[in-house]
C-alpha cells in the first residue's frame, strides 16, 4: 500500500484546522461492513475507516463467534479471525485509497488475530476502548 | 448518602458482567448504586468466564446475582451464564437478574426478554430501567426470604 502515513493524514488535516472523523463500526457481516466503509469513505468529511472486532474475537472465545456466525446472529463487530481471508479480501477489495485510510480497532490485537488478518491496515490501534480488567493489563 | 432506598437493604448481592464484555462504568454504577441501597456487594468485574462466576458463587452463596452487560452480546452470553450457574446443584434456586444494553440492535423485545426468562433469570430490565424498579425487585426478593 503507497497510501500516506495514517499519522501524516491525521497532522496534515489538523493543520489544516479540520478534524478527522471515525465511526466506530461495529459490524459483523461482511456485505454490510463493506458498505458502510464505502459510504465512510465517500462522506463530506476526512473519513477514516474502522474494522473494529467484536467482542468474542478479543477475548479469544472463537467457539462462541463461529456459532454466532453460523446461525446468522450479529455480533458486536467484526470477527476476522473466523471470516475466511477471501472473504474479508472482498471487504476490503479497493477500498483504502490515498485520502482514505483503515484501522484495525480492538482493546487488544492478539498475534492470533494480527496473522489472521489478510490484509494490513493503516493503523493497528489498542487504545480506542479504555480499560480492561481481567485478561488485558 | 442518599437515603430514598433506604429500609429495602441487607442482602448479599454479586454484581458480574458477562464473559466477552470488557465494560465496567456499568459495573461501577451498579455497586455504587446497590451499597447505597444498604445491600452487601461482591463485583466480579468484566469479561467474568462461567467458570470463575460458579466458583465465586459457591464460595459466596450470594442471595441474588446481579448480571449486567453492555456491549450488545448480553442476550446469547448471559443465558449461558445463568444455565451454568443453576446447573451447580447448590446454585440451581439462586436468584440472578440482569439488565442494560443486551443486543446489537438496542432492542428489548419481548422474545430477547422471553429468551433471558426461559434460560433461567428472574426478572430481565431493560437499558431505560430506572433505579427504583431495581430497588423494588430487590424489595420482593428480601421479603421472599423473609417468609
Amino acid at each position: 500500500m503507497n497510501a500516506p502515513n495514517f499519522g501524516d493524514i491525521v497532522l496534515a488535516t489538523a493543520a489544516d484546522h479540520n478534524l478527522v472523523v471515525q465511526p466506530r463500526m461495529g459490524v459483523s457481516r461482511p456485505d454490510v461492513m463493506r458498505r458502510e466503509l464505502l459510504a465512510t469513505r465517500t462522506a463530506r468529511a476526512h473519513t477514516v475507516g474502522t474494522i473494529t472486532l467484536d467482542s468474542y474475537t478479543r477475548v479469544g472465545d472463537h467457539e462462541s463467534a463461529r456459532a454466532a456466525l453460523a446461525s446468522g446472529v450479529d455480533l458486536n463487530g467484526y470477527p476476522i479471525v473466523d471470516h475466511s481471508d477471501a472473504v474479508t479480501r472482498r471487504v476490503l477489495d479497493g477500498v483504502c485509497t490515498p485520502d482514505f485510510q483503515m484501522e484495525y480497532c480492538s482493546s487488544s490485537l492478539t498475534t492470533t488475530i494480527l496473522m489472521s488478518a489478510p490484509v494490513v491496515p493503516s493503523v493497528l490501534s489498542g487504545m480506542c476502548w479504555p480499560p480492561r480488567s481481567r485478561f488485558e493489563p | 448518602m442518599d437515603d430514598s432506598y433506604s429500609g429495602v437493604g441487607e442482602l448479599h448481592l454479586v454484581v458480574t458482567s458477562v464473559s466477552s464484555d470488557s465494560h465496567t462504568w456499568n459495573l461501577v454504577y451498579l455497586q455504587l448504586l446497590l451499597e447505597e441501597m444498604g445491600h452487601d456487594v461482591t463485583n466480579l468485574g468484566a469479561c467474568v468466564p462461567e467458570a470463575l462466576l460458579v466458583d465465586r458463587c459457591r464460595d459466596i452463596s450470594p442471595d441474588l446475582v446481579v448480571m449486567s452487560s453492555v456491549n450488545g452480546h448480553g442476550w446469547t452470553d448471559g443465558a449461558r451464564a445463568v444455565r451454568a450457574l443453576h446447573a451447580v446443584p447448590e446454585l440451581a434456586q439462586t436468584p440472578a437478574i440482569i439488565g442494560g444494553k443486551l443486543s446489537i440492535d438496542g432492542l428489548h423485545g419481548t422474545e430477547l426478554r422471553e429468551s433471558l426468562l426461559d434460560a433461567g433469570f428472574d426478572e430481565v430490565f431493560a437499558d431505560d430501567a430506572r433505579p427504583e424498579a431495581l430497588a423494588d425487585y430487590l424489595a420482593t426478593v428480601r421479603r421472599r426470604q423473609a417468609v
